[in-house]
């Protein structure tokens, strides 16, 4: 089975230590994943967040910052996500997501310059990757995936951009935003979503004659 | 952006509500700001959020929220920050069943005002 995309929220903030999304609806699907994203303006510490009410664990591979962070098998139904943080006046984006048929996430980051964001994602066939750029002081435009978010708190010149897309699994999965930088820094977190093996493999069958 | 003040003045410590409100046919956008003036030397966290109606009151759901640190916060530049805010977007335009409500949970007395701003 296929990583599907499900779902996806966002809500921008200004001044505070905490956001809530809207409340969106998670699949019932098998094997569903979620993941949040926070991006901030100025540096902060001590992020946590959920999702239905299920702590996130930072993705292996997204250490530092540790702003994104995986929820297995969070509720279905309508729910909310948050994080929380210490310090950093100033804008901030959170966005999470869900995904079903997925067994398992695994991260990695990248630097970006002032005109471009570019990750490469290990992946295979099946799996979905999602990145998750964010720059404090610039904007983002022409996503070379298929983009899900692309969020601006403030203005261009003082505020948070945070953005995602996703693309398909095809064994390293390119995912790259342009940047117009007002005088700014960002990174980049991308998430690989391996596909769950299915209850039903293909057996076999070999016959023996006496 | 149009924009309503729907609490202003002293809040007792607990939760205080405000609206329903009807945005305007249109809207998308719901902004929600506290004022900071009045808060520079109070210690506690604050919390507000609102709930989401598309039918005219009948039904709501969680439709985002914040938390911020009291007293007196200061940007990069030092210059000292007025007020806190969230802001989403609505999953369709407003219409006339389109309504929001909120609350702020405080603990500790305090004097602010909380303004709804929508576009």
């Amino acid at each position: 089975m296929s990583v599907a995309f499900d779902n996806k929220v966002t809500v921008t903030g200004l001044n505070v230590t905490t956001l809530t999304t809207p409340a969106f609806t998670i699949t019932s699907a098998a094997n569903v994943f979620g993941v949040t994203s926070l991006g901030v303006q100025n540096a902060v510490t001590g992020v946590t967040a959920s999702l239905g009410g299920v702590n996130g664990v930072a993705i292996i591979g997204c250490l530092s910052p540790a702003q994104t962070f995986s929820v297995p098998a969070p509720p279905s139904g309508s729910q909310t996500a948050t994080a929380s943080w210490t310090g950093g006046a100033g804008h901030c984006v959170l966005g999470a997501a869900t995904v079903s048929g997925a067994f398992y996430a695994t991260g990695t980051t990248a630097s970006v310059t002032t005109t471009l964001s570019s990750i490469k994602i290990q992946s295979t066939n099946g799996d979905l990757t999602m990145d998750f750029p964010v720059y404090g002081n610039g904007v983002f435009s022409a996503p070379t995936q298929t983009q899900e978010w692309n969020v601006l708190s403030g203005t261009a010149a003082d505020g948070a951009s945070a953005a995602s897309s996703i693309g398909p699994g095809t064994g390293t999965t390119t995912h790259a935003w342009t940047i117009v930088d007002s005088g700014g820094g960002g990174f980049v977190d991308g998430v690989n979503f391996a596909q769950a093996i299915s209850a039903n493999p293909s057996v076999a069958v070999i016959g023996i004659t006496p | 952006m149009a924009s309503v003040t729907t609490l202003t003045g002293s809040l007792l410590t607990g939760t205080t509500n405000f609206g329903p409100l009807t945005p305007a046919a249109g809207t998308t956008i719901i902004e929600v700001a506290v004022d900071r003036a009045g808060l520079t030397l109070l210690t506690k966290p604050i919390s507000w959020s609102i709930e989401l109606s598309v039918n005219s009151g009948s039904t709501w759901r969680s439709y985002g929220g914040a938390t911020m640190q009291a007293g007196q916060l200061l940007d990069s530049l030092l210059v000292v920050q007025s007020e806190s805010s969230f802001l989403v977007t609505l999953p369709s335009p407003a219409d006339a069943a389109t309504r929001i409500r909120g609350s702020v949970v405080t603990l500790e007395p305090l004097t602010t005002s909380v303004t709804v701003r929508t576009s």
